[in-house]
């Protein structure tokens, strides 16, 4: 595969002030979530790169949504912006006083990503979901979604309710992300035998510096968890105990990072391990000392059947 | 006649002809622009985009009273969770196993129970601290709580439970009317706080009338000293404001007689760990086996090649003992999140499983550990209900030698338990009238175990 291809160019757009540049800071750049309005308006366009699994690397364009802005990306630059493009994140803010004018220049977004890359996939996040009162989310949200789709000119699309304070926000990405993963069945047939190899609850992969969910496996003796949101909430604890330590070891959140973490308790046993370059796995298996010893081993020595068998290097 | 009309007609033609050079120029200038204008309207209209049938959202967004409710909803609540799942049953999440010794040396440890009293001028930070503290809410948000009007009464239930006061700032507690031995009675410390960015002159002299008062009655009583809301004040500031104050009321007390009062004084901030560091020290103070704990905690940490050890109390994150080297913030700071860490992953996966699914043998306490990317390893291990241990490992030599760690682990957890279980077996004997001596040879042999593991 030559490097061009593996670089999957990523839209993001939206409205002035919807929070695009907000959530790239606190997924790709390690911020946290008050850090945000520290952020400018974005100017133009912002390139930044994230590599995921060695073998896919997002090459964001984060699309500032200034009017000006979004009429020179459809006008002017056109053919450069909508050209090549995998996927376009288009963000909504639900508290948005023009909502029609809002779904006009989607629907002129749309109109330019179907003329020059077809074959894109659109993701809609209906942001800023936490100003919205509880009970009523999920009606407006469903409301929004019907509209939304019915813009989408048929294009692949998908649509997440989030917010940067609680672990939607993780949800949105790592659903994004899942989508984008190429060998992905091969992955997931792996990590289903290893799983069952170790008679463990549960496997998942979180990418390194982000880390989102790349994809986990269930297996039976798992399935009664009743918490669906778990990925979310452990890569949130996760992630801050990250700064935390980056905060007291000096160095920033980028290069901080765990080597090993190992939970026992009565009730379940859990590692997380570094796995590829890019990896963690977290593996959830049920009590028992010794078990648990060889399944950590057993995972440290997995590393190189997993990169032969799935050709994902580093 | 009809000539005379049709020159006229001419004339008016020829007048309208002469004319009309002019005025045609005119019109046909107006025409041209005109005709611009018509021709590209569109460029300065407004085109309004179709209408859509969207919803307003309006009236769904969350109002500041939903924000408020909320939080006076989870906050209500949260303190009542913590009682109902530390004091009577064993706790959902599994964390934390019974065993009947537990129990017994509970309910022990529940008959005494000192008092924290809070006490300072109005708007020093009283209820901030209390907010932060004992019902975990966010620094930020303490700035929407409404002053305190009565003594708000909140119990700490651990190891050892605790009663903190907080007291309304423009209470005069020594008006006659009030009973002050039934307040100062059960007293363990004393904890008076000041705001630094405050004009302080009236708090300490109010704090020296109160140490005076107490001191003939109630000379035992530790005064904590906290001197608040540091954190805006830079490091010069910071000691200046510490020398005052220290300068002051050592001035005024001893001008009124009373030399080595039972002082302390804590720099504090709810926006970082200081207060729960000055808290530590508090209750510290409070514990009678505090001595036995750091020296048993010097021995773990020499035998096992430990940088630091604490013993936390895990719900509260107030550290109950440590090892006597100097503290360090930065691990201090790890220490305590890594609790949270591991409460909240318990929290996910400690439900009842149904498929009872075992793969072998397991001691009781839960454990952890994390190897950080500079090499360090924090190693977490849990004591009993209410204490879990929380070391840091720097040394690569020791790291490599866990199941040493563990068994020592383990030998400090029986001495820990030792340790509480004298205390319950002392009440016995000073019912009896004997006293005091009881604690010293339960320690003994345990110490001696621990001495045994060092040598090894």
């Amino acid at each position: 595969m030559d490097t061009r291809k593996r670089k999957k160019k990523v839209l993001l757009m939206g409205k002035s002030g919807s929070g695009k540049s907000s959530m790239r800071s606190i997924i790709f750049s390690n911020y946290v979530a008050k850090d945000v309005r520290r952020l400018g308006a974005t100017i133009d366009v912002e390139h930044s790169h994230a590599k995921f699994m060695g073998n896919l690397t997002l090459n964001l364009w984060d699309c500032g949504g200034q009017d000006a802005f979004m009429d020179s990306y459809l006008n002017a630059q056109r053919e450069n912006v909508f050209s090549d493009a995998q996927v376009l994140i288009y963000v909504f803010d639900i508290e948005s006083r023009s909502v029609d004018q809002d779904l006009e220049t989607y629907s002129q977004v749309i109109k330019a990503l179907k003329e020059y890359s077809p074959t894109a996939h659109v993701f809609c996040l209906i942001h800023k979901m936490d100003l919205v009162q509880t009970e009523h989310r999920e009606r407006i949200y469903e409301e929004r979604c019907k509209l939304i789709a019915a813009r989408s000119e048929g294009l692949s699309l998908e649509t997440f309710a989030s917010s940067i304070w609680d672990q939607t926000l993780y949800k949105a990405w790592a659903g994004i992300v899942h989508k984008m993963i190429p060998n992905l069945v091969v992955i997931e047939r792996f990590l289903q035998a290893f799983a069952k190899q170790l008679s463990a609850e549960e496997i998942v992969l979180f990418e390194r510096s982000t880390f989102l969910t790349v994809t986990n496996v269930v297996t039976e003796y798992g399935e009664d968890n009743p918490h669906p949101d778990r990925h979310e909430r452990i890569s949130n604890i996760f992630k801050t105990y990250k700064h935390t330590v980056a905060r007291n070891t000096r160095t920033t959140a980028a290069s901080a990072g765990f080597i090993l973490f190992k939970v026992q308790t009565q009730r379940f046993n859990c590692f997380l391990a570094r796995f590829t370059d890019n990896t963690y796995i977290y593996v959830v298996i049920p009590p028992g000392e010794a078990a648990f010893n060889c399944a950590v081993l057993n995972t440290l020595m997995a590393r190189d059947a997993f990169a032969k068998k799935t050709g994902v290097e580093g | 006649m009809e000539h005379k009309d049709a020159d006229a007609a001419s004339t008016a033609g020829d007048s309208c002809t002469t004319d009309s050079l002019e005025e045609r120029l005119k019109v046909a200038s107006l025409n041209a622009e005109r005709n611009r204008d018509t021709q590209f309207p569109a460029v300065f209209d407004y085109v309004e985009p179709p209408k859509t049938n969207a919803a307003d959202i309006r009236p769904y967004l969350k109002t500041p009273e939903d924000e408020e409710r909320a939080l006076t909803a989870d906050y209500s609540n949260r303190p009542s969770l913590s009682q109902s799942s530390s004091s009577h049953a064993p706790p959902t999440s599994g964390f934390f196993e019974h065993s009947p010794s537990d129990a017994m040396m509970d309910r022990k440890l529940r008959q005494n129970k000192p008092r924290l009293l809070l006490m300072g001028q109005r708007r020093s930070g009283k209820s901030s601290i209390t907010s932060v503290v004992f019902h975990k809410m966010p620094p930020q948000e303490t700035l929407f709580l409404e002053s305190t009007t009565q003594i708000q009464k909140d119990s700490m239930r651990s190891f050892m439970d605790f009663q903190v006061w907080d007291f309304p700032g423009q209470l005069d507690y020594f008006d006659p009317t009030f009973d002050t031995t039934e307040i100062f009675s059960e007293i363990g410390a004393l904890v008076w706080v000041i705001d630094a960015q405050d004009d302080y002159s009236d708090s300490l002299n109010r704090l020296t009338t109160t140490i005076l008062n107490l001191q003939t009655t109630f000379p035992h009583i530790n005064v904590e000293v906290f001197i608040h809301k540091i954190d805006s004040l830079n490091e010069e500031f910071r000691s200046d404001i510490y020398q005052d104050i220290v300068q002051r009321v050592g001035d005024e007390l001893s001008d009124a007689g009373y030399i080595n009062p039972n002082v302390s004084y804590h720099l504090t901030s709810i926006y970082d760990y200081s207060i729960f560091e000055a808290f530590s020290k508090v209750i510290q103070k409070l514990i009678p086996q505090l001595d036995t704990l750091e020296n048993l905690l010097n021995i773990l940490v020499n035998s096992c090649g430990m940088a630091k050890a604490y013993l936390f109390d895990i719900w509260s994150k107030i550290y109950v003992a440590s090892d006597t080297r100097p503290i360090d913030m930065e691990v201090y700071e790890m220490c305590s999140d890594y609790i949270d860490v591991i409460v909240d992953i318990t929290d996910i996966y400690g439900y009842d499983r149904t498929h009872g699914k075992v793969l072998g043998e397991q001691m009781q306490e839960a454990e952890s550990s994390v190897t950080i990317h500079d090499g360090t390893m924090i190693y977490l291990k849990e004591m009993n209900q209410y204490l879990c241990l929380v070391t840091v490992i720097k040394n690569d030599e020791a790291k490599d030698k866990k199941g040493l760690i563990d068994y020592n682990c383990h030998i400090f957890q029986d001495a820990l338990n030792a340790v509480f279980a004298r205390a319950w077996e002392k009440d016995k004997p000073s019912e009896d009238g004997e006293e005091e001596e009881g604690q010293k040879p339960g320690k003994t042999p345990a110490q001696g175990q621990l001495e045994a593991q060092l040598e090894n």
